[in-house]
């Protein structure tokens, strides 16, 4: 161990980063109150010390403004030995998140990692199933922009979500983000996967759907919140992508609508109007609220509007 | 031990299958089918191996673990049931069919195969202990002496594809030609008939094709002859005396596809005689959630999973209802003008409604439908 000046560390040399998304502000409160008690490792490149492990700790003390700071300086030369120094000293203490695993990932194949090594030994390691899928999945993701990487991070956006976003080109990918944003992640789901068939389906691109009038008029739309926007967006390819269904259930709800059916009494069809059933359940309050709403149901059965409603879902 | 390569490419529409590489199962080594699939296959490298799971993990390493599974061959023993009940899907009719599962996987290459998705073994596996097989059957027949039994062998690898390999369609037909009870039914895409045409008839034999479209079977059935070969090779094994089946299955919405599916049935009844078919099996493409990413890796430019499908009772994906309908309606249309008329129909894996409104029967299980199937051969002695 010794003690270097924090200028001797060159650190636009980033090869064995792995976090690059990370708060400084506690681990630089606690560096400010009982000092850096694990050193760094550093090394020598090009006659340059470069960061092996311990990033945070070097950024920590910079913006403490604390130099010279004790380092490890390891005398490995191969980058590949290195680098591993570096996964392992924080696979030790906690979890990486996706970028990192993905940077991990993608450096151990630029050091030379074979590729089956890289999935047979490391995918584990880093809680990724070990097949090549994956493994090119997170390849990708390593390709991403930066500014693509750090929303990802930011909004902690699932891998289920992620391995749909990387089928899309870097600028389709731009006019997802604004929505992505504000939906949970099984709408995010759905949005990417049904815009992505639209556009297969009709083998036109992306930024034509988006050119849409509708879809325009509600991405410019002054009266609708951002989470509004994206919903209504979703809403949008969906029918799109499903015109009979939505056909369907338009004509469930407008039926329903005319016949003004009570609000106390659920009225559905079965899931995508498989079966040709409807489904009518009510909640009732001793005999009188109970023969009140059969009263209701049968008055209900007597208008040809419900003749009309069940002929919506009979495919006759 | 390594024999040298065996560098005779093959394609199944041209030629037979022949594995690049056979790994034998060191426990079945000693089966009388393992020396005659080594004898068959001549100079295709082999290595046998004492821990098949160490192999089966080694693949999932692979850039394409199924394409890879599709090039070799592993033998093994069965180690659970040969016989089962064909498991259908969840509320929606079966038909009361018994599969044995002897070879599992299968050289062509289906963009919509379910067998894709079973990643846990993706090579072309023959399970070799035959005397545990005809074990099993004598036991499970025994079970059922007086009931009418419907059972087949293509549900988990097409029958014939490894026939020139296992020649496992004679030693089939022998076990059953005297079980008249018994409707066995062989399921191919293959015209692989050459052991069949060796073998004597049996009433109670059926030799089924998997037919579609031609584009469908162009685009999507990648190394599957083409359907007007395979309707000349039932067309043989028909003039040979067998009884033949046929399975739409999957239909497959694309574009053309009423003229398609019009030009194959045309071209099936212009080709064999409506009293020579058992029976004509009928579903639409479906399936599993997990198969859909493979499709989209595997077959980037398949179109078939991009119609308006939905989630049905089993969780699978087909068709909505009303498209389903259409097809159904239109193909029963076909068969029926086309000199079908009397062809025993079903449905696989179809709602009670689709039943109704498709082929106008109201069948209350599968043993109904089984009757609707089986009862109009009169094969029972």
């Amino acid at each position: 161990m010794r003690k270097i000046l924090l200028e001797d560390i060159e650190l636009k040399d980033q090869r064995f980063r792995i976090s690059f998304f990370c708060s400084l502000d506690l681990l630089s409160q606690s560096i400010q109150v009982v000092g850096l008690i694990y050193p760094p490792v550093v090394t020598l490149r090009n006659g340059f010390m470069v960061p092996v492990t311990g990033w945070k700790r070097i950024l920590s003390c910079k913006q403490l403004s604390m130099s010279p700071i004790p380092v490890f300086v390891s005398k490995e030369a191969d980058d590949l030995k290195s680098f591993k120094l570096a996964i392992f000293e924080n696979l030790t203490t906690r979890e990486f998140d996706l970028i990192e695993r993905a940077e991990i990932v993608s450096r151990l194949k630029k050091f030379g990692e074979a590729e089956e090594k890289i999935i047979e030994k490391y995918l584990p390691l880093l809680r990724i199933p070990p097949t090549y899928y994956y493994y090119d999945l997170y390849k990708k993701i390593s390709r991403m922009s930066k500014e693509e990487k750090y929303i990802l991070n930011q909004k902690k956006m699932a891998v289920a979500v992620v391995e749909h976003l990387v089928k899309f080109s870097p600028k389709e990918r731009q006019l997802f983000f604004p929505l992505l944003v504000f939906l949970s992640q099984n709408k995010q789901k759905e949005l990417l996967e049904t815009a992505r068939e639209i556009s297969f389906k009709r083998d036109i691109p992306l930024s034509e759907i988006f050119r849409s009038e509708e879809i325009k008029s509600v991405l410019h739309s002054e009266n609708l919140s951002p989470i509004q926007k994206a919903d209504r967006i979703r809403e949008l390819l969906k029918k799109k992508r499903f015109p009979l269904l939505s056909a369907r259930e338009k004509s469930f709800e407008f039926s329903k609508k005319k016949l003004n059916w009570p609000k106390d009494i659920d009225l559905s069809p079965t899931p995508y109007y498989e079966d040709n059933m409807v489904h009518i359940k009510f909640s009732f309050s001793g005999h009188k609220d109970y023969l009140k709403k059969i009263s209701n149901l049968r008055s209900m059965a007597e208008k040809d509007e419900f003749a009309a409603l069940l002929k919506t879902v009979s495919d006759e | 031990m390594n024999l040298p390569l065996y560098s005779k490419r093959f394609r199944m529409n041209n030629q037979q299958f022949f594995p690049k590489k056979i790994f034998i199962d060191q426990k079945s080594l000693h089966f009388p089918l393992t020396e005659k699939i080594l004898q068959n296959t001549g100079q295709v490298p082999f290595e046998v191996v004492e821990n098949i799971q160490s192999v089966l993990d080694s693949v999932h390493v692979n850039k394409n673990p199924v394409s890879l599974g599709k090039s070799t061959l592993l033998i093994t023993s069965q180690k659970g049931d040969y016989v089962k009940s064909c498991p259908c899907t969840p509320g929606y009719i079966g038909c009361n069919y018994f599969i044995i599962n002897l070879d599992l996987n299968c050289p062509m290459d289906c963009s919509y195969c379910i067998l894709q998705y079973y990643l846990s073994n993706p090579f072309i596996t023959v399970h070799v202990n035959r005397q545990d097989l005809w074990n099993q059957l004598d036991k499970f027949l025994g079970t059922y002496k007086n009931k009418r039994l419907r059972l087949g062998t293509g549900e988990l690898g097409d029958s014939l594809a490894l026939d020139h390999l296992t020649e496992n369609s004679k030693d089939l037909i022998s076990y059953f030609r005297p079980k008249t009870h018994v409707l066995f039914e062989l399921k191919t895409k293959t015209v692989n008939i050459e052991n069949l045409l060796s073998v004597e008839p049996a009433e109670n034999i059926i030799i089924s094709w998997s037919l579609n479209s031609e584009g469908i079977a162009r685009t999507e059935e990648k190394g599957a002859p083409p359907v007007h070969r395979r309707i000349e090779a039932a067309q043989r094994i028909a003039k040979r005396g067998f009884r033949v089946g046929f399975h739409f299955d999957p239909i497959i919405l694309h574009p053309g596809w009423e003229e398609g599916y019009a030009e194959i049935i045309s071209s099936l009844f212009s080709s064999i005689e409506p009293n020579q078919i058992a029976w004509i099996s009928l579903g639409s493409l479906r399936f599993p959630p997990h198969l859909k990413p493979i499709i989209q890796k595997r077959f980037p430019k398949s179109r078939i999973i991009y119609e308006e499908m939905i989630r049905g009772k089993d969780g699978k994906y087909r068709y909505f209802k009303p498209l389903r309908m259409e097809l159904y309606r239109k193909i029963v249309n076909l068969i029926r003008r086309n000199g079908g008329e009397k062809v025993p129909l079903y449905f696989c894996m179809e709602s009670k409604e689709i039943w109704e409104k498709g082929l106008n029967k109201k069948p209350r299980d599968k043993d109904d439908v089984e009757k609707s199937i089986s009862l109009p051969l009169r094969i029972c002695r």
